[in-house]
């Protein structure tokens, strides 16, 4: 069907396919139902107990990052400008060093359960309100890229319309992504963090596996590589975009898109991914996670991911007729499918492409649950009633929270397809999320964990001002974000749609900087001010200014009006002003206490709070033991004298005990204190309620070790 | 093929990057977080280093095949070797008791 010069697709497979797909999607409900039986407290339901072993982690990974819009966006562009369609999977080594020994240990060891609730103890209770407002807006986009990509990978599959009970029914983008988000609101309200692991991790290997499946179906279709390789123009063989040709896809552009503001966002802020992090029993193998997941998982998920682009451009060299150059590009993918596999296979791999897409979404939706259960109900709980209830129940009451806001929280992700549907590809829609959203939390994390110096004052006008240059810019952008444009030409229906994140990242850099740097001054005024018999007067004042500078920026980008300079002057203003009154109303920061244990200098602290005393570095051996049932309140596990020698542990060091089959990837373990030595050699004393939680066999063998 | 799309995102993508990487090991070591001094940290350290390195190497052979500097074949083999050693060397350091 043509429709304004893009051929577009519909009614593509077979019942077949249809029958397949069925299967498979109640297949990998039943095993993600089957994992939500572990889910005991919202610990569990969020972030799966803190048990499991990198290779589970990874492997799980690969779903949320492969899983996620991936193949539709990667595929289109592959389509369009080769194999430099999937370079961004290639740039994310350049962050590893903070992420592994900055950012990783501390969320682990300071336990936040979320990003704000990090704010609010690096910073203060106002930072981590607007960090809040920031991630639940950045987190809800993210569902609705999700959501839009599931329906743009959905739709192809679907006739134009059919008749229900006498009625005519059109399939639309939005009827088919309501129907998906119904589905994926009822998976991940019952099934919790464990199951989207388990899940997760059972689609990582079904999707590396379908996308090289399908890639040597391409292949082959085309008669071998060397026949695939000859058919591509050198240009569509580079694995780097041209530096900054054409405006919709550029090196340069998507180098600070997504290689930075991405790659920093998808580490740093992504709370799904983190949650991934840390549920991994110990944060070394957090580290192996990542590690591996970036050196080996990513590069081969590029060419799963980017594979039927390349090989649909390929086919569209040779036989137009087939698939024609003007094809709809976020539709490529379904249609090179469709033609190189066969029916049933074509099915799966569909199935495999929009459950993974699913696991996505519902790792969002689980991970923004946590952040409304932590950020918003927990101090709104706090502040509303002093009534302290058991923590049984609150924990019951919590997870009942949990799973309502999983509802609200999808119903606003479908909300959000809306105006990411009016870009011309997932690819841009995404592009320009990234580049929007993340700057503005990437530099305020980014300088809260490695700058002690950072303050409350500077996060805010981070935050308010860098947000506020941000708005301005994309008004301006021919004047503002072309000074940094590398020579990228400013498309007027998209401006700027990847380089807008550097200049988003500089405007917050430098406002935070700038706040810093006269943070001296700043005090001095506040002093000043103190001084004063109309203290009060004088600040709210000021409080007013603030306000009525913010709505006129926010209201100059709806409605235009005023100029950028006026505007621009107005910004400096509050740039100015926002620093002294954050500090004359933020009282008791003190740079050492708020510093201890949450930046990158003060790991050791952090290490310490973790365990609750000085860390056991001693080097020791890991333990295989059975377990002993005992009546004991306390939370400890006891092992003999000689055990402990040789794990090099003390009473009151942390202990991680798990079923010694490594398959398990540690899904029956605990973790836990020693308790004093007893005389049994080769036995670990445990109470009722571990072994509970542990789902220890009673003839399998454990394997102790010492974790700090 | 153009210097922009040879070369320049190549040279940007290691420059700029290797910039960031570079004062992330620099941060990370001096403020402690990444001790050098501790045997599984130095481990990371090795594994940092050669991650960048991997990444660097497979992206040359790469523009190189692409632009018939090298044959398919050769450059098939060089990544192949590249990814063996990478395997092997991650899992001899990775595999190394490495606790936090």
């Amino acid at each position: 069907m043509e429709q304004t010069g893009v051929q577009t697709f519909h009614s593509i497979g077979s019942p077949t396919d249809w029958i397949v797909m069925a299967v498979y999607f109640a297949f990998v409900m039943l095993f993600g139902s089957y994992f939500g039986r572990y889910t005991r407290s919202t610990s569990d339901f969020f972030f799966g107990g803190r048990r499991f072993s990198w290779w589970l982690i990874t492997m799980s990974i690969v779903a949320t990052g492969v899983g996620s819009h991936s193949f539709v966006k990667y595929s289109a562009k592959g389509f369009e400008h080769g194999l430099s369609s999937t370079m961004t999977y290639i740039n994310d080594w350049f962050f590893v060093p903070f992420f592994l020994f900055g950012w990783l240990p501390i969320v682990v060891y300071s336990k936040v359960r979320s990003i704000p609730e990090y704010f609010e103890k690096r910073f203060s209770p106002s930072s981590r309100f607007i960090a809040t407002l920031l991630l639940l807006t950045y987190m809800i986009g993210y569902i609705g890229i999700g959501f839009l990509t599931l329906g743009k990978a959905m739709v192809p599959l679907l006739p134009e319309s059919f008749v229900l009970l006498g009625a005519h029914i059109p399939v639309n983008l939005m009827g088919v992504i309501t129907v998906i988000a119904v589905i994926t609101g009822i998976y991940i309200t019952f099934g919790g963090q464990t199951a989207v692991i388990f899940t997760d991790l059972l689609q990582g290997f079904i999707l590396l596996f379908a996308g090289l499946m399908l890639f040597a179906f391409g292949i082959g279709y085309l008669g071998g590589f060397q026949a695939f390789w000859d058919l591509l123009p050198v240009s569509w063989r580079m694995p780097l975009a041209d530096f900054n040709r054409p405006p919709d896809f550029n090196f340069a552009g998507i180098f600070w898109q997504d290689g930075i503001a991405g790659s920093i966002g998808f580490l740093f802020m992504n709370q799904g991914l983190l949650m991934r992090f840390m549920a991994c029993k110990s944060v070394n193998e957090g580290r192996k996670a990542a590690a591996i997941n970036i050196l080996f998982i990513l590069p081969i998920s590029a060419i799963v991911v980017g594979n039927a682009g390349w090989v649909g451009k390929a086919i569209s060299v040779v036989s137009p007729d087939i698939i024609s150059p003007a094809a709809s590009l976020d539709q490529i993918f379904v249609v090179v499918a469709n033609i190189v596999t066969s029916p049933g296979i074509f099915g799966f791999v569909m199935a495999a492409l929009t459950a993974a897409l699913m696991s996505t979404v519902d790792t969002l939706i689980n991970a923004t649950s946590a952040i409304f259960v932590n950020d918003v109900y927990r101090p709104i709980k706090r502040f509303l009633s002093k009534k302290v209830t058991s923590k049984k129940a609150t924990e019951r009451r919590e997870l009942g929270v949990a799973r309502i806001a999983s509802v609200g929280i999808t119903v606003l992700g479908v909300l959000a397809v809306i105006p990411f549907n009016r870009f011309p590809t997932v690819y841009e829609a995404h592009g320009y999320f990234h580049s929007t959203l993340t700057p503005p939390l990437v530099v305020a994390i980014f300088f809260g964990v490695f700058w002690k110096k950072f303050t409350p004052a500077a996060v805010i006008t981070t935050f308010l001002g860098g947000v506020a240059l941000m708005v301005l810019g994309a008004q301006y952008p021919g004047v503002l974000i072309a000074p940094f444009d590398h020579g990228i030409t400013l498309n007027p229906d998209h401006p700027y749609t990847y380089i807008r994140a550097l200049y988003n990242i500089l405007v917050c850099a430098g406002v935070g900087m700038l706040t810093v740097w006269t943070g001296g001054l700043q005090h001095k005024f506040v002093k000043w001010v103190r001084r004063l018999p109309n203290t009060n007067m004088i600040m709210a004042m000021l409080t007013s200014i603030l306000s009525i500078i913010y709505t006129v920026v926010i209201v100059s980008f709806f409605i235009d009006f005023g100029t950028m300079n006026s505007i621009l002057v107005l910004i400096v203003i509050s740039i100015i002003v926002l620093p002294l009154v954050v500090n004359y109303y933020v009282v008791g920061y003190d740079v050492e206490t708020h510093t201890k244990g949450l930046v990158a200098s003060s790991i050791q602290d952090a290490r310490r709070f973790f365990k609750g005393g000085e860390p056991n570095d001693a080097e020791g051996e890991k333990v295989l033991v059975h377990y002993k049932v005992i009546e004991n309140e306390e939370d400890e596990i006891r092992f003999s004298k000689d055990d402990m020698q040789t794990m090099a542990a003390n009473p009151g060091d942390l202990v991680y005990l798990s079923d010694k089959r490594k398959w398990l990837g540690g899904l029956k373990s605990i973790h836990s204190v020693y308790g004093e030595p007893h005389t049994e050699n080769g036995i670990a004393y445990i109470n009722d309620e571990q072994r509970k939680v542990g789902i220890f066999a009673k003839d399998k063998i454990l394997e102790a070790e010492k974790e700090l | 093929m153009p210097f922009s799309h040879a070369w320049l995102p190549y040279i940007y993508l290691y420059g700029a990057g290797g910039l960031l990487f570079g004062s992330g090991l620099l941060i990370t070591i001096k403020s402690g977080s990444l001790d050098l001094k501790r045997p599984g940290h130095k481990n990371w350290f090795l594994i940092l280093i050669f991650g960048f390195i991997w990444f660097m190497v497979m992206h040359a052979v790469w523009n190189l095949a692409a632009m018939e500097v090298l044959s398919l074949k050769v450059s098939g083999l060089i990544w192949l070797a590249f990814m063996v050693v990478s395997l092997g060397f991650g899992y001899f350091r990775l595999g190394k008791r490495a606790r936090e």
